[in-house]
Parts: structure tokens; sequence; C-alpha cells
């Protein structure tokens, strides 16, 4: 299938016209066709006329020096406005809505000839892991419809693992962009916060949120990032500093590093399947001249509470716009999941609580810094699982919410302390569910990050996995 | 709990059915206590950290550029007359100027 | 009558649209009353459609930070922009992006002729967008537009220095006078560009703690309804505290039509606006030596200015202040005028009250010495003799017989051409309103 080919191999290949956008296109509106149904991927595809039309024109325009992403089918979570296409972040209050500009990211990679072919399901507002709590259905895990996808960038990660896609785009707020990568055997990136223009993305908390790529290895992770990465002026949280060379960076030697494993991570009760497969993962690791070192981080311990503290408090706030005036259905449309974060959110931020709740969360997020920052005096990386558990069946996470937040235990702090990691697979458990792991650097470290996880891809074979298809 | 849920749902806009209210009452208080774990950390002296960015102090000048056409405004509305968007009526309150 | 008793505890916070060219967050043309249509001047931003994002203004910075610098505040070197929540059609994103607990500016001070008043903060926030109150057929319906969403906003808040109503009046004329010299702001009450708001309590004479209530005055647009509503507030609570009743705490309208004040809303609860931090802004920081640059940019402020020319020239308040409002920033040239006038013993405030009558060309326009020169060829022309004027003017006619029937037939502007033919043959100085006056019998005459 060509879109079990990477970023690189099929841009070499439209080069030397041994393939057409168009065969390209329509393998993936086969695709879409075969599963996009079942797994529910999509909230909206482009019809097959638009795509073929766009596709026959990119080949008749083609030329060598057109940019690598050209012509590559890619599609992007909900949560980011385009034109033509409705934007709903996952809710029915949003349904209908056609917004009037476009995402700097959408913006970004249209202008390399890359091909949108749909924007992807995902929990509402952000608010999920296991993409249940999505308005338009639930998304399934190709590798076993019966079990989730993971949340909330689910229908994203499912389209690159059911190579409907080239790579697709996500959202990660407290590890959704991560967290079903992992779950769907696919690799994604959470950026250091403010490396990607958020201009366009529907906020979910705005010191957290993050946009990123996912994609099948740590190398098509670069070739996406190197072409959204960069400051916005139109988004004044955009980091001013300059991009990295990403691709260049990928086969630097790794040797000598040292990788820091949080003792309050690996000592927590978490499936033992997960355990055990980490664990191999970082010997895998070790065999390109890493090192271990343990990390006593005891803030991380804490990490739900503060988490959903901020997290809670700022998409309260991020979701007073949808009062039905100017876009969108009136405020009753909020699912449960989503009407409780407002509703904690509010609380931690009313009269009379702020001081006890959401400052004491900001203090407490001083804490998990200073936290990291001392663990990277230590170490190069910190690596963790990506969530506690494999996909688990549907409707396991949603009767509980204590166990529901718990899914985020690994992944969360990443994002409050604003810092970049991806996510790759490790393995699979017995039942052939996809197990993931976490590589954190420290701030702007994306090229590091990226090198490691690519070297460990060019030792391994997990990445090369596909579900079955149909 | 109960007036606080309704206290809650009314700061947030939100409209909780009376059955729904049982069931927010009990989710709401045990994530509540969750969240009361924070106090177990020693934060008296900690400063608040409200940003992971370094950047200050990113403005524009002060130059006008292109608006949207009226139509595109007002496109995703559920009402609209002569190029206004349409609420029912609002009773003049201490917001308006 | 029973208010003697009390005093008048009253502090203000004005609001004042910023003339920047474009909005606070965004670059939409910032000119909401006088856009053709509605909803034109928009965007995502300032619109709050899903995923916008708000990038400051550092014009409106700029000048917040100026006024703040010409009314003697404290500037705080690191401050924020801070979402204040509420909700209400004419508010997009459901918060205001204001500031919160580090204003761009504090502690000033603004003098006027009924006494000084503190400033306690000034600080920088967008505007919402206008409701209008209308019918489609039978159904009350708000119209909104959005135009004005946006739009910079600065907010004065005074401490409760106000003593009287003619105070407040002196006050938010005095800043209004300043924010105009500044040029930051046109002030346009009824365009809503300035609006005002008091907040009025009583306390026993000789007391000198805060009461513990107030009433808010708000929507208010005139300098003159303000007056006339704290006025009637003063009565009002004055009777209700003279009879041991409690003064709600409430936002209160005026009636200009009723001539009384009346209850908008009852404020009981104080609003919970649940503010923190905007996330979206990254932190403003300015250094010692950017304030002091834009202190020196600071031209010399009116209320000085006004007070100068009182104590030097005896020049009335009233009339210095209606120079500042008719020709802002040039004061410097009336103070040379004044000065010439007064080296030449003419009593400066009266040639200052001929030129704001347009009986004198103002000095921009032709220059000190011509604005005075005009001035006493104006009141200093010689009488001429009524004999050798009758003369003149006869034999002026007689040489131009066509004048006359020109003028006869309308063409009264001729007056002016035989004005120019007598005052040529006269001597200098001759007062032209004679002359006109002898021109105008002599033709009647021939008639």
């Amino acid at each position: 299938m060509l879109l079990d080919r990477s970023i690189n191999e099929l841009a070499t290949r439209l080069r030397k016209r041994k393939i057409t956008i168009e065969q390209l296109v329509c393998e993936s509106i086969a695709r879409c066709k075969a599963q996009a149904k079942e797994l529910n991927c999509f909230i909206s595809l482009r019809t097959e006329q638009d795509l073929l039309e766009e596709a026959r024109k990119k080949d008749a325009d083609f030329t060598v020096d057109k940019h690598q992403l050209y012509g590559l089918p890619f599609s992007v979570k909900d949560s980011y406005v385009t034109h033509h296409l409705p934007t709903t972040s996952g809710s029915k209050i949003l349904k209908d809505f056609i917004s009037p500009y476009a995402a700097t990211v959408v913006e970004k990679l249209l202008a390399t000839g890359a091909i949108l072919i749909g924007k992807n399901n995902q929990d509402s507002w952000g608010h999920g892991a296991s993409n249940e709590n999505s308005d338009f259905g639930v998304v399934r895990n190709p590798w076993n419809p019966a079990y989730i996808s993971g949340g909330s960038s689910g229908g994203s990660a499912v389209a690159v693992a059911a190579r409907m896609v080239a790579f697709a785009i996500g959202e990660d707020t407290g590890g959704s962009i991560r967290n079903p990568a992992s779950m769907c055997g696919v690799s994604g990136l959470k950026v250091t916060y403010g490396r990607v223009s958020r201009y366009g993305t529907i906020a979910y908390a705005s010191s957290l949120d993050t946009v990123g790529p996912i994609a099948k290895t740590a190398e098509d992770l670069t070739q996406v990032l190197q072409v959204i990465a960069g400051v916005d002026a139109k988004d004044g949280s955009s980091s001013q500093r300059p991009v990295d060379n990403y691709p260049a960076s990928l086969l630097k030697p790794v040797a000598g590093k040292i990788l820091g494993l949080p003792k309050q991570f690996f000592g927590t009760n978490y499936h033992p399947e997960v355990r055990s497969t980490v664990l191999e993962a970082i010997a895998q690791l070790k065999t390109l001249g890493l090192q271990t070192v343990e990390l006593d981080m005891p803030v991380l311990d804490f990490a739900i509470p503060i988490y959903y503290m901020l997290a809670s408090s700022e998409t309260s706030s991020n979701l007073a716009r949808y009062d039905g005036v100017r876009y969108g259905t009136d405020r009753d449309g909020f699912l449960p999941e989503s009407a409780r974060r407002i509703m904690l959110g509010t609380y931690a931020l009313s009269a009379g609580y702020a001081e006890d709740l959401y400052k004491n969360a900001q203090r407490a997020r001083t804490l998990l810094v200073n936290s990291y920052q001392a663990a990277f005096a230590q170490c190069d990386f910190i690596v963790a699982p990506t969530t506690p558990s494999p996909a688990q069946k549907f409707g396991e996470l949603l009767d509980n919410p204590i166990e529901n937040m718990l899914a985020d235990l690994f992944t969360a702090t990443v994002n409050i302390v604003g810092v970049p990691s991806i996510a790759l697979p490790i393995g699979f458990t017995k039942t052939k569910l996809p197990i993931g792991m976490q590589i954190i650097g420290n701030k702007f470290q994306e090229a590091a990050v990226l090198q490691l996880a690519h070297q460990y891809q060019q030792i391994t074979q997990w990445h090369t996995q596909a579900p079955p298809t149909k | 709990m109960k007036n606080q849920i309704l206290h809650l749902a009314k700061l947030a806009a939100l409209s909780i059915s009376g059955s729904e209210i049982k069931k927010y009452e009990k989710q709401l208080e045990v994530i509540f206590e969750y969240m009361d774990q924070i106090k177990q950390l020693d934060l008296a002296a900690v400063p608040e950290t409200f940003r992971t960015t370094e950047e200050e102090n990113v403005l524009r000048g002060d130059i006008v550029t292109p608006s949207l056409s009226q139509s595109d405004a007002l496109r995703n509305a559920r009402r609209t007359h002569n190029g206004f968007f349409v609420v029912s009526a609002i009773m003049k309150d201490e917001h308006a100027a | 009558m029973t208010k003697n008793t009390y005093q008048l505890v009253c502090g203000m916070e004005v609001h004042a649209e910023l003339k920047t060219k474009s909005k606070m967050f965004c670059g939409c043309k910032n000119d909401p009353f006088h856009a053709p249509k509605p909803n034109i001047y928009t965007c995502p931003v300032c619109l709050g459609l899903p995923g916008a994002l708000p990038v400051a203004n550092e014009q409106a910075i700029e000048w917040t930070i100026k006024l703040g610098l010409a009314l003697g505040c404290q500037i705080n070197l690191f401050s924020k922009f801070d979402r204040k929540h509420y909700f209400y059609p004419d508010l997009p994103k459901g918060y205001q992006i204001s500031q919160y607990d580090l204003p761009f500016c504090y502690d000033g001070k603004l003098e006027t002729e009924l006494g000084s008043v503190r400033i306690r903060r000034i600080h920088l926030e967008e505007d919402t967008g206008k409701l209008l109150h209308k019918r489609i057929g039978d159904e009350p319906v708000s119209l909104i537009d959005f135009n004005r969403s946006g739009v910079p906003l600065i907010e004065i808040v005074t401490e409760p220095d106000i003593s009287s109503a003619k105070h407040a009046t002196a006050y938010s004329k005095q800043l209004r006078t300043l924010l105009r010299y500044l040029d930051i702001a046109d002030c346009d009450m009824e365009q809503g560009g300035m609006r005002l708001e008091a907040n009025v309590s009583l306390r026993p004479i000789g007391e000198t703690r805060l009461p513990n209530y107030k009433t808010e005055l708000k929507n208010i647009n005139s300098f003159r309804f303000l007056e006339q509503a704290i006025e009637f507030e003063v009565d009002r609570q004055a009777v209700l505290l003279d009879d041991e009743q409690p003064v709600s705490q409430e936002t209160r309208g005026w009636n200009s039509v009723k001539q009384e004040t009346y209850l908008q809303r009852s404020k009981e609860d104080a609003e919970d606006y649940r503010y923190f931090p905007d996330p979206d802004i990254p932190p403003i920081r300015c250094s010692e030596k950017q304030i002091e640059n834009w202190r020196n940019e600071l031209p010399q402020l009116p209320e000085k200015i006004i007070l100068h020319w009182k104590n030097k020239y005896d020049i009335s308040i009233q009339l210095a202040s209606q120079l500042f409002d008719t020709y802002t920033r040039d004061s410097l040239i009336y103070s040379e005028l004044f000065e010439q006038a007064s080296a030449a013993t003419i009593v400066p405030e009266i040639v200052l009250k001929n030129i704001l009558s347009k009986k004198v060309s103002t000095p921009q326009e032709v220059g000190v010495k011509q604005s005075l020169q005009q001035f006493k060829n104006m009141t200093q022309s010689d009488t001429v003799d009524d004999v050798q004027l009758q003369s003149v003017v006869k034999q002026v006619l007689i040489d131009n017989p066509d004048i006359l029937l020109k003028y006869f037939t309308g063409q009264k502007q001729v007056l002016g051409y035989i004005m120019g033919q007598v005052l040529s043959q006269l001597p200098k100085k001759s007062d032209p309103v004679q002359v006109r006056a002898a021109i105008i019998t002599e033709l009647e005459q021939k008639k």
C-alpha cells in the first residue's frame, strides 16, 4: 500500500514519476471508503470529485522542486478552523459552523501543496482521553474496533494508523496527541508550548494547548514539524526562537546521553504489560549507548489535580464565547464531561475559592516547573509510559470519572511545564493492542527528542506494523 | 451542594435540568475532593506560574488591516436582520453602555 | 435642609475610547460611530470566533501610560491583561480583556478649580459591541453591531475625593480637556466616546470613615445630567438616612425627562468576574528609560497653563478652558501673545475674547504680531471728521455711477469696493464702522 510508505519515500517516488498524486489520493479515498465509517475517525470528508480534481491539477503542475509534502493526503483534528468544511470541535454546538478563516497550521500545510482529505473526530472541545465524548459517535481502534482509540485526537491517530492519510495534525493539552498515538501504534509529537502557532485552534486550555503532528514515524514527524513550526504574528504566545533544522539532526549520535526515569511514574501501579514493554524499550535505547538514572520528582504525584484545576479553569473561560449569538447553538448542547469541566473551572476561579484553588494550582505549577528543571540537570531525556493502560473497551473509562482523569497521569505534567514529548510505538499486548512510550525533552529540544526516537525506530520494527485492513 | 451546582451553572450560563442536578452533585463532590489533594503541598512561599513562555511585549503597531465582509461576519448566525445579529429582547442591564 | 448635615462622598469612573486607527487587539478599523453599516469592521478576533487570538495595540498602551504621566501617576513597569468574565450578547468572548491587579497607572491626581481629585488607577481594556432595542414586527428584539467590539477603552478611577456635584462636573470637564489636549481621545459624549459613572454615598459631616454603601450612577452621557443626577441622589439618600433607612447598594440611571434617578439593578451581591491573567497575551514590561522618554514627549499640560495664565494675566479659567477645547496644543503661541499684549498695555483677556469670537485671526494663522495688530486696528481706529467723510463718499459715488445701479439691483457686495475707495482717501486708522455707516446713509438718500 502506498500509504505504508514514509513521507520521504512518497516524495521521492513522486519526483521519479513512479507514482502520481492521483494514485495516492485514490488510495486515500479507497481506505476511507473501506473503514472511515466503521472506525468513525472523520466528522467531515471532502467529496471524491473535489479530491480527484485537486489531485489531477497537482499532477499537471508537478515539478521536481515542489515541496516534500506536495500532493500528500493529510487530515486535521476538527478543532482547526478551515474554509469550506465545517469545524465542530466534536460538538453539536458547532455542527453547522463554517469558519470564514483558516488556522495558521492549515494554511501552512496547504501552501506546501499537501491535500486536505477531511476533519477528524475528537472528544468534544478536547475533553477526554478516549474519544468516547464526541457528539459524532465514538472513534474505534483500528487494531480492534471493540476498543477505544484513545483521545482526544482519536480520529487523527486512527486516520494515520489505518493508512487513510500520510500524516495528520492533532492537538495536545494534557496528552491528546500522545495518548491516541500510542493506543493506535503510531508516532505523535507534543511540541514545546509556543513552537507551533495556535491561531485558528479552538482553545481548550490556552496556556497548555499545543498543535502537533501524528505520523507513522519520527522521521515523518520531522517533515511536518519543519513546515508548521515558527512564530506567527497572529499568535502572541508563539515562540520567537528560530526553528531548528529537524531532518538534519536525525542521525546525529545519541551515545552518552542520559535517560531519566521518574520513580513516581515507574513506581505507580499500572498495567503490567505496559510496564514490561516500557522497560524493554528502555533496554533497547541503552543499546544505542544511553544510560539511565532514577529521578525523584515528588510533585508528579499531584499531576492530575494540578492539571485538572488549571485546564478546567481555562476551558470554562474559553468556552464562554459559545453563546449561540454569532454562531453555533445554545449552551445546553454541552455533553456532561464538558459541563463538569466548565463547572469545575468556574468553581476554581470563583470569588472566595480562586485563592485556594486556581492560585494554588498555579503555585503547584511552579513546583512542577522546578522539578522538571532539576531533572533535566541530571538527564537529557525523561522517559515514561504514555498511558497507564493499553486501550480499554468502550464504556470502561466513562463510568469512572477519576479513572478517566488518571489516563492523563503520565502525559499531563508535560503540558503544565511546556516541554516537548514524543510518543512512539514500542510493542503490543498479548491481545495485539499497541503500547507506546514517551521521550520527553527540555524546552525546544524537539530535534533531540526526534533524533532519539528515530534511532530507536532504526533498530526496532514496531512502527512498521499496520492494523488489519479491510 | 445543590445550591452550589445551581450557582455554578448560573455563573457559567449552563442550563441544568432538575434530574441532572443530583447526578452532577455526586460527581462534582468526588472531583472537588480529589482536587483538594493540592493542599497537601507546601505552597505558602511559592510564586504562581502563569505562563511557560519567555516572551514579553509582543505587540502590534497601530495599523488597520482588512476586516471580514459583513456577510462573512454574519454567515454563521442563527438570526440576522439588516446586517445585525439578533437576539430576543434583553432587559437593559448595568452592562449596557 | 437635612442634606446640610451630610457630606457627599463621591468617586468617579470614566471610560474614554482611544482614537487609535485600529482596535485594541486586532487590526480592524477603529471608527464605530461613523461606520456606514453594522458589522463591517469585524474580524475573527473582535467577533470572538472559535480559534481567534488577541494581540495588543502598542499605541494604545503608550497613550495610556502617557495619560498616567500627565496625571502624575506611578507607572507599573510590569503589567498584564486579565480576563473579566460575564455573559452578555454584546460581549463576544464571554469575557472582556481588561486589567485587574496590575493596571498600567495608579496613584495620580487631577487639579480642578474646585479642588484636586486623586486618581486611584488607570487601566486599558476593550469595548463591547453595541445593542439596539427594536421590534421586528411584534417581537421585541435586540440587534447587535460589533463594529465597536474591541475598540480600546481607557478607564480612569478616582478616590472618593469628589465633594459636590459641581466638583464632579469640573473633574469630568478637566479630564476631557486633558484627553483631547493629549490628542488621544475625542471624548464625544453623544457618540459614547466618553462615559461617566459616579459612585455616590453620604456620611455625616465630620465623619472620616467611608460609608458602608454606595450607589452607582451609570449611563450618564452629559455633564449637565451628571450634576443633576448627583444632586438628586444626595437629596434622595439624605431623606433615607434621616429616616434611619438603609440605602441599598444599587445601580441607578438618570431619567432626564422625569428629572430623577431610577433603579437599574440591585447590587447586594458583588459580581463574580473570575479574573485571571489572559494566557494569550504575554506581559508588558517597560523600562524606566522608556517612561522617561514618554514623559519628555508630553506637551505642557492644560491645567498648569490655565492656572499660570490666571495668575499672570488674569485670564478667566472658563475662557482659557474654552481655548484649550477649541485650539488644543497651541499653548506656547498664546503665552507669547499674552506676554506681548501685556507689554503693550493691552488687556490679554480681551484679545482672547475677540479671537474666540473670530473677530481677530488666531496667532496660529497669521502670527502673534499680526494677530495683535488686527486687534489694535479694530479697537484703536480714529474717528473721521463727518464733513470730510461725507464729501469723500459723495465724490466716490459720483466717480462710480454704475455702482449705484449695481447696489440697488441686489449686488450688495459692491459696498466692499466703495469702502476700499473711500478708505484710501482717508487717514490710515479711520474707523471702518463709521465709514460704512456714512456710505449706507448716502446710498439710501440716492434711492
